[in-house]
Formats: C-alpha cells, structure tokens, sequence
C-alpha cells in the first residue's frame, strides 16, 4: 500500500519534477534493472532498457491510470513488456533464468563444477517449462518478487499466481526426478 | 478431502516462512497431512533461488541510465511549458492511438489541417517512440492513398523514405532509445558493420540477413535499434533486388556510362541528412537519375524512338546518362550550371532557346536544384531542351553542430555558450530565457564564412538541472552547508533525514544553481558516520529564510535532535 509520501512523489512525477523522478528511479531502478538482466543475461542490454521503463514511465504515467494500484507492479510490467519486445524482434531463445557462469564464492573446484553441474540441470528442467510457469519461477524464485507483484506484471489474480506456482514447481520436480533416475 | 486451493495456499504459506528464515521442515509442521508433497516442492524452490547468479554491480549503469532519463524528463517538461496546447492534443490522443482506426481518424484530420496551411503541428516533427509518431505515420498512409498519380506516388514515396533516414539520423544523434526502419543505399559492408544512407549499423549473431549479400551500390531495408551510446543495432536487413530503370524512360534511348568523378564524389554525401537539407530520395547529388544497373542500351549508332511524354517525377538512383547520339532525348539531374541560353544538367550541356518551354511553378531554377530535361540531340552532340520541368531545389548541404554550456552573453543577434559564439536570426528557435550562467543547447549551422547560426537553442533554468552529491559534511553554517566541498543551500523544502554531524556521511539531492551551489531538496545523512568526538548541530530558533538554523555545541557527540522536516527512510513497495 503506497503512503501519502508516496502518493505526493508520483503526483510529483507526473508534473515532471526532477527531483520526485530521481527518487523514483532511485528507489526501483536497480530492481529493475536486475530482473532485466535476469531475462536476458545482457548488462548492456539490462542499462539500456532499464532506461527506456523509466522514459516509458514518464510518458505513460501522463494518461495510465495502472500505476494507482501499484506502482512497482506496474513498472515492473513496463519491464516485461520491453523484454518481451526484445525477445519477439531478436527471436532470442528465451533461456531460463539461470546463466552459464560460475557462482562466485569460494574457490573450490569441486564446489564450483557442482555448481555448474547443479545449474545446468536446473536451467534445463526449466527450460522444460511453460512460458507463464518460467515466469512465475523467475518472478518468484529469482526477483523474489511478492504474489502482488507478480499478478501486476502478468496480469493475473494472486489466487491464480499461487496455483501456478504451485504447478510450476510440481512440473520442475517431475522433471527433476525424471533426469536424475 | 483437500478443499480447491488448499494445498496452493499451503505452499505458498511455507514459502513465506522459508522467507522468514525458518526451516522447511519447521514450516511444514503446519500441514501434516500434505508434508510428503509438499517437501520435495520447497527443496526445489530453494534450489532455483540459491541457483540465481548475484546481479552485475551495475551502480554505473544506473548512474548513466538517471542522467538520461533526468534529460528526458526536463526536456518534456521544457517542451510542455513551451507549447501547452500541443502536449493537451497529444494527451488526447494518446489513448486513442491504442486504436488504429482512431489513429488513421486523427491522421486524416491531419491532414486536413495540414492542407489547410496550418503550421507548426507537433507530430510532423515527432521521431520514432514520441507519442504523436503514430499520427504522424497514419497521416504519411492516408497522403500516399490518397496520391493517385503513379509520379505523384513516386515522388511521394521517394519523400517518405528520406524522412524514415531523416528519423533514423536525429534517433543517433540525440542518441534515443528507438526502434527505426529506413531505406538506404549500401556504402560499405564488411560483415560486422553496414553503412547505408550515412548511417552505420551493427550487425551480429542476430541480424537476420534477407535477400543478396550487401554490398555498396545495393538499397537495403533495415530495421534496427539504436541504443543510449547513438550506436544502431541491426536487427533485419534485406537487401533488396536492384532496381529497374524507370518505366518512363525507354532504355534504348540512353546509353549507360561510367559517372564522371566529380559526380561519384558528391553520391554519398546525398543521404547524409541535415536539418534544413533536402536530399532527394534515392539520389545521388549530382547525377542523374538513371539507375546505375541498367544494362547499357543499344549503341550510339542505334535509332532511338520516340518517347511518350511522361510527367515530371523522380527517377530511379542514379548513374550518369549519356544519350544516343541523336533523336529525342529525356532525362533528369542537378543543375549545375545556369546561364541564360546554356544549361548544365546532370553534366549535360544544354542550350536554351526562346522556344523552350522552362516550367518553374514547383521551384525556380537554380543552381543544386533538379531539372527535368526533355529535348533532341544534334548531330553534333549537343542537346536543345524542348521543355525543361524544375522540379524543386536542393538545398546545400550543412554542417550541423551541436554544443552546451553555461550562457555567457546573449543579445539581439549574438550569443556566446561556453565560450562558443553564434549568430541567431529570426529563424533561430529559442526556448527558455537567455539568462546569463543558466545552461543552454545549441543546435548551430556553420556559414560558409564559418560562422554559426543557431537554428535551436533550448535554455535549462537552474531549477531544471537536477544535482546529486555525495560526501561528509565539512561545514555546517546558518544557511548551508559545505559537502565534499561543495556549498549546499536549504530552504522550507528541504527533507533533512537523519542526524546532521561534522565528518558525517551525506548524501544530497537537489538542484543546480547558477553560482555552482546545490539547493537541496532530500539530505540523507548516514546513522553513526560521523567520527567521535565531533560537532553536533542542533535546531535552534526558527530558521532564517527558509534555511535549517543550527546553533554548534561543541564537545558533544551522537545523534542531535529536533533536525527541521526529518523524515523517515522511504517506505519500499
């Protein structure tokens, strides 16, 4: 639920006042921006659209009225939207959320191929899964986003997210245990 | 008996558990009864969460990604104050270009209005990802359906591929996040990068390439998406066949041959667009209008028939033409020579008489300007024009700049922007108000006396430019404060969170001031980041003139009080 603070500085937005815009992007940017980068697994491309939600913000913030019930939510769904944008002219595999690279911590090598051996079979099994179950597993698991939040982006009821989460996570395990018998 | 959404609801209550910090097996004691299936589901959750890769640091790019989007905001907010009436036609419009028939509906009020001679209509400028750019392309539809003579249609369409490059271009430039599609002629190509219509694209692993390998010469279509550093990123690029030589002109009437030197060193430089230019679509700038692939027609020894008088319109992209030696004679290209009995087209000499018909109602004769030629060849191999159709001037070629800095001077004809001095006229467009020490954008022409002429100039009044500063607090006056070096002035505004100390941690966001100072707006001081021992300010009196008053007290340390308008930390979503 927004605060009156909060009501002010998005009024304040809407009139395009500079400093309630710089706290806007303050406060969310960096969410943003990783749940970009968790899609795409592309820093450059996560700077560049994290830019363009806020521009889009600051035009759409001027007639939507989306962004009353909640506003993370509703950028959030900016950000999806330019991702799925992305995706649909690059025609980029749309992989799953968990990429190639090592898990940085300790330096043991037998930690670190476990590591790796443990993401790959999990981006596999992932990539085993519907479009809007992928989404719900990277909203949830990845972006730790909450069932508001999630049901804002993909345009659905939260009793509807808890259910497919629910089958999202029973499809993993099938998979799972089918690989590893 | 599980009632629908029980066993959904207790997962997702374990999970908010797991999320407190207690165990699976602690959050499972709940749901006897559904343990054994819910337990495998939990380890899984927890195995895709602990299997995300921490995000990049990326406090770089989102320092990056703040100052473009501030820019953006303060130039919508100049450009609203500015021109009020046409930010209320787009937000009304706004929700309807959702629909496209409300979309073609504006578009053809459009273009009723912009026959009528009104000027000055926002989405006639508006560039790919503006709000009325959508108007603006239903509009262009409407203009190319309603244009039924196929020259007319020609010309029309040849114009709207130059404004797609125009769009592309200022999209690089301002360097915008945008998606652009444009139609250009091949310059250069080598594998990793394509330059057509003075642009330049990148091409990687995802460029879908359609069509014959560029190469220079070749019209492509590209559609690609620039980015925050002004770099275009290919995404489609087709190459498209070459193009036949126009359906007016009868091929074995000309001969092709190779373009003269000076010819091919102006081509390229046509599809460079400038503002105020108006390169011909297609073109290059001084050939003629014959396209280049045409296979040579037949030898000068050939009789050449007479061709149906087709009417003026653009022709194909360009080599040079060189017609048979006699007979009828049709083509187009630059004017590049004018004398009263004697003209140069398209590198042609040709004589003017009292009989030749000169049609200047689209645009006078001019140097740079395109002619349309028609006439008959003399044995000797000079041409006598029956009738030569000025179709409309080019104009030449300008070299844009661009700068910004603090406004040192500004008069009635002069102005000086971070030590640079220009010219500005009737036609220079200024927005904002010339003050001294505000900041200024100039957009400038140089003259050919290399002089500038500025063509825009917007002004940023000080309350615009947003400032951000981090540092300790190394003064604490009665009216500002110095941070990291840096004067930071107050008013009845200003958020002050936390508790203000010598040496502590602070960060400020506020505005700029003409003298370099910050008027704060948010100060956000870091609990416990003052060093001990320290001087601590405490609100004292009421503050004078809008600025938090502190009174020293020396010898103290920790936390003060009563810090004028502390707010708590902002509540997260």
């Amino acid at each position: 639920m927004r605060t009156g603070e909060d009501n002010s500085l998005l009024d304040r937005v809407q009139e395009y006042d500079l400093p309630a815009i710089g706290e806007v992007y303050d406060r969310y940017a960096g969410r943003i921006y990783n749940y970009i980068y968790y899609r795409l697994g592309d820093t450059q491309l996560a700077e560049d659209l994290t830019g363009a939600v806020f521009i889009k913000m600051l035009e759409a913030i001027q007639s939507s009225k989306s962004w009353q019930v909640s506003f993370s939510g509703w950028l959030y769904r900016i950000a999806h939207n330019l991702v799925v944008d992305h995706f649909r002219r690059t025609q980029q595999d749309r992989a799953a959320p968990l990429d190639e690279r090592i898990v940085a911590g300790d330096q043991d090598p037998v930690k670190t191929v476990e590591r790796r051996l443990e993401n790959d079979r999990l981006r596999l099994a992932i990539g085993q899964l519907t479009e809007e179950q992928r989404q719900v597993i990277t909203y949830k698991f990845v972006e730790d986003l909450t069932n508001a939040q999630v049901a804002e982006i993909m345009g659905k009821t939260e009793g509807a997210i808890k259910s497919l989460q629910f089958r999202a996570l029973a499809s993993l395990r099938r998979i799972l245990e089918a690989e590893e018998s | 008996m599980l009632r629908p959404g029980e066993i959904e609801e207790a997962l997702e209550q374990c999970l908010l558990c797991m999320q407190r910090g207690e165990p699976a097996e602690a959050c499972l004691a709940g749901y006897p009864e559904l343990r054994e299936e819910l337990a495998p589901l939990l380890a899984i959750a927890q195995r895709v969460h602990e299997a995300a890769p921490a995000p990049p640091n990326a406090a770089a790019a989102l320092a990056r990604g703040r100052e473009r989007v501030l820019r953006q905001a303060a130039r919508q907010r100049i450009a609203r104050r500015s021109a009020p009436w046409v930010q209320r036609l787009a937000g009304f419009f706004a929700p309807l270009l959702r629909r496209g028939l409300a979309s073609t509906v504006a578009a053809v009020v459009l273009i009723v209005v912009l026959l009528a001679g009104t000027s000055a209509i926002a989405s006639a400028n508006s560039l790919p990802g503006d709000p009325l750019y959508p108007v603006k392309l239903a509009a262009e539809s409407v203009q190319l359906a309603l244009t039924l003579d196929p020259n007319s249609r020609i010309a029309v369409e040849h114009t709207l591929e130059q404004r797609r490059v125009d769009e592309a271009q200022a999209i690089v430039k301002q360097h915008r996040i945008a998606h652009v599609s444009f139609q250009g002629i091949v310059e250069a190509y080598d594998g990793s990068t394509l330059t057509a219509a003075g642009l330049t694209i990148q091409i990687n692993a995802s460029t879908q390439l359609a069509g014959p390998q560029p190469a220079p010469g070749l019209t492509v279509q590209v559609s690609a998406e620039s980015n925050s550093d002004g770099i275009l990123i290919g995404k489609a690029i087709k190459t498209l066949a070459p193009a036949m030589p126009s359906p007016k002109l009868n091929s074995a009437q000309v001969a092709h041959t190779a373009m003269p030197a000076a010819l091919v060193a102006g081509a390229t430089s046509t599809q460079r667009a400038s503002a105020g230019a108006t390169p011909h679509p297609g073109r290059s700038s001084a050939g003629a209008s014959i396209n280049a692939q045409s296979s040579p027609a037949a030898a000068t020894a050939q009789a050449v028939t007479t061709s149906p008088a087709p009417s003026a319109s653009p022709l194909s992209p360009a080599g040079t033409v060189t017609p048979s030696r006699e007979g009828q004679v049709h083509f187009a290209g630059l004017i590049t020579r004018l004398a009263p009995d004697l003209w140069e087209v398209a590198g042609l000499q040709v004589r003017i008489t009292t009989a030749t018909q000169i049609d200047s109602s689209a645009s006078p004769p001019a140097v740079g300007a395109w002619a349309d030629v028609k006439g008959t060849r003399d044995s000797d191999g000079s041409i006598l024009a029956r009738k030569i159709v000025v179709e409309h001037s080019s104009e030449p070629e300008v070299d844009l700049i661009e700068f910004q800095g603090a406004i040192e001077a500004a008069s009635s004809d002069q102005w000086t922007v971070d030590g640079q001095a220009f010219e500005i006229n009737s036609a220079t467009t200024i927005t904002g108000e010339p003050n001294s020490g505000w900041q200024a954008e100039v957009q400038a022409q140089r003259q050919p006396d290399g002089t500038l002429l500025a063509t825009s100039i917007v002004v940023y009044a000080p309350q615009d430019i947003p400032a951000k500063l981090a540092g300790t607090i190394d003064e604490i006056g009665a009216s500002y404060w110095l941070i990291a070096g840096r004067r930071v002035s107050f008013d009845s505004q200003t958020a002050i969170r936390g508790a203000a100390a010598l040496g502590a941690r602070t960060e400020v966001q506020g505005l700029e001031q003409a003298d370099g100072s910050i008027r704060a707006l948010v100060v956000h001081i870091h609990a416990n980041s003052a060093p001990t021992a320290t001087t601590v300010f405490t609100a004292t009196a009421a503050p004078p003139a809008g600025a938090p008053a502190m009174t020293p007290q020396h010898g103290k340390s920790g936390s003060g009080g009563g810090n004028p308008q502390q707010h708590p930390a902002p509540a997260q979503d």
